[in-house]
């Protein structure tokens, strides 16, 4: 069994019109790529340090490291500055989580109606939906798979028991945790 | 001493002994066995006491259709409560009790119902405890004690269980042998396949096939075949259950009770919850039982039950057997028990039955009586003698039995039943079929279709075809080119003809001849169906609860189709203008513990925590549930209660300074062109107004005008404000502001974000408060002037950036702090520490309560419950006289403009000692005529240390004209508590010590 962990990270809300390919440009010019417009994609710098998820036709999530939160935001804010657009610094909110393999599949087929093999099978996908009864923002990373879960903080202990519940379960051990 | 056990045979291991107990009494069966099968194999001829009339009762099926065989399985909190003996996989230890019979099932002292049975009839317990009225309390007591199958378990399930979604193009419900086709077929074409049956093999009805049948050689290929396609999940121990809306299908997987309870591990039970591209159903068909006196002895059985049981598990349940039939199938049951060593005599009640069945049966020495049926059945406990009379087919014409048949076992076959359920919940309609006497499938009501016997299919290749071209049509839907599969050549040679035989005609009236059981788990006899339609009842709906036929666990499964063809009878009309009533789910009973699945105890709701929680929970806080959140609800000192930790902390924070979680509250930031104007729309009070930095109370309105949410808000910048709502109402506002905007208002350019989790907020709150800032050091001056009450400012705290509010929920000086959740924790103790030479005390929501009741401030939900205004709330000053909001003109209405509504007070005890109870409901004369005329209720009561008095605010009519009246508080003991009727600001009026 993993040893699962919360990690925080740094996160950025991104709101703003898709349809303007100004604001879309600027933001490129901000952040080093650009967002993604289709539906539950995500894009990413080339080292694959920082991403921008697809979170509705005007709002995304832009993760990075802590650290650089600030320097984007200021960057954002900068370039958006004729532009309409909310960007907010939102890192404390959320919590990452990390499922891998066959076990991590089995783990999420247990609390997410989502149909994962033609959701969020291919690197590059993400979807919103519920895993047992907290929202997160589910996205497969690599092949292997490694299935990332962003979970709103006040979230994350409830979610975190569920998961170490459901993997006991699994490895048909007794649950309590 | 397994009695009734053939020598060889059968799809057990006779090398792997069971032992067992039933009813206290130690037996052994075989792995492989079904609880039924070990208890035919050794004789149990008994298993239960019938409903109402506590006649004995013995297995009768193999399947879910087994109406009597209803045992309580397992001890302890374990135990499971009507669980069909026929569908329990035997392991070794099993435990398992009759549910029917006190003090035993062999004998009952409830048997007497049967000598009075003409009084159990057909509402016989509406009519007979319904006067006088006042004594159903006292009946009802023994009436619960009698009814029911077993005993629910009081201690808590020690088992686990889970559920899992799966996705597939192709579910197939049912893996017999046009199931295991229709996988085959969609499997090879490379469909995503589920399979689930329901018993611990696939195979269906060829299970019961000899074992060295071509039919048992194919199964077995089929079965290695499906088992190598990687893309067919096959799940045994598994039943359809549910079939809803969009292809969405619930399956229960047994996953352990068919192990000794030392091999048990991970979850007892799965529900899996499938949504499916397609659906196959192939579910089978039922035999139905054939009607006529004490039909129900112990010793009569479904014919294809015998056969399984003789090939299955390798038990003939009788050792001279009659079989009694209006179609074909029961010959080759007839064969069974021959080939089994039993004498056999076969009773068919048409005239001439096909000539070639008849030779073989008689030339395997098996008597044939055609044109005759079975009247009556002699012996109580066990069969022992059937009495035969002529047949002419004429149901007025009582039949006379002129032959009798020493006998054990009563074989009977009345045609068969298509199981349709999946079919019907899933929307599809039935039609009647005159030829093959049985409801099939018509139109699918959703992507799905039946093949096999549950769509009146009932030779082996017509099964085998129709599975095939199901499982290629499906994967052809799919997408996927359809391969063809040859049809073994498995013919079993049988022909299907059948005649109507619903009942047989024992008297000219059906009432005075003994029981002719219809349904026999409730008792419902043919006389029960004739009394209803007496009684007026037409619609077959309403028959069956008049009389109970198709409750139970079975739900009708044996015994409906023939219980509607009576009543069509009765009613003079035909079957399909009768018509089935509603099928649906569950197919067959499901545990209370596998619906819920893993969501019990701590994961029953989400439990949201802030991220000081674990500080919080260090201190030894109890927690009260807000939302789905936990908030520390005080913090106790050593050998404190709730009150003595209350009134310490609300000293502290009123006397020095206190500290508090408020991380809770919604934040959302509100940005664009439009803010202002969407605000204007949404909140009462003037935004324009605001200056950049300016805080200000806020209340929203619900369109009907009443109060929604309300909480603080701040202007950030001359387009961005930040919203706090309630705790409860946070996810809910959100909503509610995009419905706005995304629906009503999209002109509008306004973009909203939560920052709910992003922020926590850390309330410091009492006179020492600005101290306590100043000590940490701040980026910013703290002072009066520079930072004024109801304000915020971005800073630099203990070198932390922060958003600082100068907010007060409690009336005294106090800040906000909002800052990064990662850092709330780093944070909060540097106020601990800061605050100590102060005294600094953390509280919690009660301390909160009963500071901002002191102030009259009121909570949404608490102190408003969706029908006060902000007029009624004393809030007028809030309301835009210059502008439009949501909800202003529903204030308007003369409902809402009456003098008399329920305004918001305060009240004092008058003997200034009494904490009245939250709820209790005011009254002006507590003497005055009953029914008393209530003229309000309290919504918050506290007592107060600093006022040294109890404090409520209340919601009385037209009470803001009535203060200085007492009225009463009605406490649930009777008991009164005399109040007055104050103003609800009980401390600092003026409001000078938020100002400091």
């Amino acid at each position: 069994m993993s040893e699962l962990q919360r990690q925080p990270g740094g996160y950025i809300n991104l709101r703003g019109d898709a349809d303007d390919r100004s604001f879309l440009a600027c933001v490129m010019s901000a952040i080093g790529f650009g967002l993604p417009t289709t539906a539950n994609t995500f894009t990413a710098d080339e080292e694959g340090s920082r991403r921008a998820y697809w979170l509705g036709p005007d709002e995304w999530l832009i993760s990075t490291e802590r650290g650089q939160v600030s320097s984007i935001v200021g960057q954002l804010e900068a370039s958006l500055r004729e532009h309409a657009a909310a960007i907010n610094d939102v890192s404390g909110g959320y919590l990452l989580i990390e499922l891998a393999g066959e076990e991590g599949l089995q783990t999420l087929l247990r609390g997410t109606t989502l149909d994962i093999a033609s959701a969020v099978s291919r690197a590059g996908h993400c979807a919103q939906t519920t895993l047992a009864k907290a929202n997160i923002l589910l996205s497969c990373i690599d092949d292997r798979p490694v299935y990332e879960i962003i979970v709103r903080r006040s979230f994350s202990e409830y979610l975190l028991r569920w998961l170490r519940q459901t993997q006991h379960s699994l490895a048909g051990l007794d649950s309590s945790s | 001493m397994q009695a009734f056990r053939l020598d060889d045979g059968g799809r057990i291991d006779r090398s792997k002994p069971l032992t067992f107990r039933y009813n206290g009494r130690k037996f052994v069966g075989f792995a492989g066995d079904t609880l039924a099968s070990a208890l035919l194999a050794n004789g149990v001829s008994i298993v239960g006491r019938s409903f109402k009339l506590r006649r004995p009762r013995g297995i009768v099926g193999c399947g879910p259709e087994e109406p009597n065989a209803i045992m309580q399985v397992g001890t302890g909190a374990s135990t499971e409560p009507n669980v069909r003996a026929t569908q329990v996989e035997l392991y070794d230890g099993l435990v398992a009790r009759s549910t029917k019979g006190w003090p035993g099932v062999r004998f009952d002292v409830g048997a007497v119902n049967n000598l009075f049975s003409r009084l159990f009839a057909a509402g016989f317990y509406y009519k007979t405890f319904m006067r006088p009225r006042a004594l159903w309390n006292w009946y009802e007591k023994f009436i619960r004690l009698s009814a029911g199958f077993g005993r629910a378990p009081k201690e808590s399930d020690p088992e686990t269980y889970e559920h899992v979604n799966a996705h597939c193009d192709v579910l197939v419900a049912g893996a017999g042998p046009a199931g295991i086709m229709a996988a085959l077929a969609a499997g090879k074409a490379g469909t995503r396949v589920i399979v689930a049956d329901e018993q611990n093999e696939f195979g269906g009805r060829l299970l019961a096939a000899p074992a060295t049948s071509g039919e048992c050689e194919w199964l077995q290929r089929a079965v290695a075949e499906l088992e190598s396609l990687p893309n067919v999940s096959m799940l045994p121990r598994s039943t359809v259950f549910g079939y809803y809306d969009h292809n969405f299908v619930t399956v229960l997987e047994r996953c352990n009770d068919h192990l000794a309870l030392d091999d048990r591990k991970g979850p007892r039970q799965r529900v899996w919850r499938i949504r499916a591209r397609k659906v196959v159903l192939a579910q089978g068909a039922f035999e139905r039982p054939l009607v006529f006196c004490n039909n129900d002895r112990p010793g009569v059985m479904q014919a294809s039950a015998v056969s399984t049981y003789i090939h299955r598990f390798a038990v003939c349940p009788g050792r001279r057997a009659v079989v009694f039939t209006n179609n074909d199938s029961a010959y080759r049951t007839a064969q069974d028990l021959a080939s089994a060593g039993a004498e056999v005599t076969l009773v068919d009640s048409r005239v001439s039955p096909p000539p070639d069945r008849r030779e073989r049966l008689e030339n395997a020495g098996i008597t044939v009586i055609p044109g005759h049926v079975v009247v009556n059945v002699d012996g109580v406990r066990r069969v022992r003698r059937v009495r035969i009379g002529r047949w002419n087919g004429d149901l007025t014409a009582p039949v006379k039995p002129a032959i009798s048949v020493d006998c054990d076992l009563l074989a009977m076959s009345g045609g068969w039943s298509p199981a349709v359920h999946l079919h019907s919940q899933a929307g599809g309609r039935n039609t009647w079929d005159d030829d093959r006497l049985c409801f099939v499938p018509a139109e699918p009501g959703q992507a799905n279709r039946s093949a096999g016997s549950c769509n009146g299919q009932w030779s082996l290749r017509r099964c085998l075809e129709e599975g095939r071209d199901a499982g290629m049509a499906a994967a052809e839907d799919c997408g996927r080119q359809p391969v063809n599969i040859d049809i073994p050549d498995l013919d079993d040679g049988d022909s299907h003809a059948i005649e109507a035989l619903w009942r047989v005609p024992a008297a000219t009236d059906a009432d005075r001849c003994p029981k002719q059981f219809v349904d026999f788990q409730n008792d419902t006899a043919v006389s029960d169906i004739r009394l209803a339609v007496r009684e007026g009842y037409r619609n077959v709906e309403h028959v069956k609860r008049y009389t109970a036929l198709g409750f139970g666990t079975d739900q009708g499964k044996l015994g409906n189709i023939n219980g509607m063809a009576i009543l069509a009878e009765c009613l003079d009309q035909t079957i399909p203008a009768t018509g089935t009533t509603t099928f649906r789910p569950a197919y067959t009973p499901v545990t209370f513990g596998a619906l819920a699945g893993s969501n019990v105890g701590p994961l029953f709701d989400p439990v949201r925590t802030t991220a000081l929680h674990e500080w919080h929970q260090a201190k030894g806080a109890p927690f009260e549930v807000v939302g789905q959140w936990h908030r520390p609800w005080y913090f106790p000192k050593a050998g404190e209660d709730l009150h003595a930790a209350v009134n310490r902390e609300c000293l502290a924070v009123r006397s020095s300074v206190g500290v508090m979680d408020a991380s809770t509250l919604g934040k959302i930031d509100v940005r664009g062109p439009d803010a202002v104007e969407f605000l204007e729309r949404i909140y009462t009070h003037n935004i324009g107004k605001m200056e950049i930095g300016r805080c200000a109370y806020g209340v929203m309105l619900g369109e009907d005008g009443m109060l929604m949410d309300d909480g603080v808000m701040a202007r950030l910048g001359e387009q961005r404000f930040y919203l706090t709502t309630t705790t409860g109402g946070a996810a809910n506002v959100l909503s509610w502001l995009e419905l706005w905007l995304q629906t009503e208002w999209p002109e509008l350019e306004v973009y909203l974000t939560s920052l709910t989790d992003h922020f926590s907020t850390i309330a410091v709150a009492g006179p020492n408060s600005r101290r306590v800032l100043e000590k940490i050091g701040c980026s910013i001056a703290l002072d009066k002037a520079s930072f004024p009450f109801m304000h915020m400012r971005e800073a630099e705290l203990a070198g932390m950036p922060v958003q600082l509010f100068r907010v007060s929920f409690s009336g005294e000086l106090a800040f906000e702090i909002n800052i990064d959740s990662e850092l709330a924790l780093a944070m909060w103790q540097t106020v601990m520490d800061a605050g100590e030479e102060y005294g600094i005390t953390p509280y919690g929501t009660e301390t909160m309560h009963v500071l901002r009741a002191e102030k009259g401030f009121v909570i949404i939900g608490q102190d408003t419950d969706g029908s006060v205004t902000p007029v009624d709330a004393g809030m007028n000053w809030l309301l835009s006289k210059d502008k439009d909001f949501l909800g202003k003109r529903s204030l308007s209405r003369p409902d809402c403009l009456r003098d008399d509504r329920k305004q918001l007070v305060g009240l004092t005890s008058v003997d200034g000692a009494s904490v009245i109870p939250e709820g209790a409901q005011l009254v002006n004369d507590p003497s005055a005529p009953k029914p008393v005329p209530m003229c309000g209720h309290v919504s918050s009561s506290y007592y107060s240390a600093c006022l040294n008095k109890p404090i409520a605010l209340a919601l009385i009519e037209g009470g803001r004209a009535r203060k200085g009246e007492t009225l009463y508080a009605v406490v649930r003991d009777g008991s009164t508590i005399e109040a007055e009727i104050v103003s609800p600001v009980f401390y600092d009026p003026k409001g000078e010590r938020q100002h400091v």
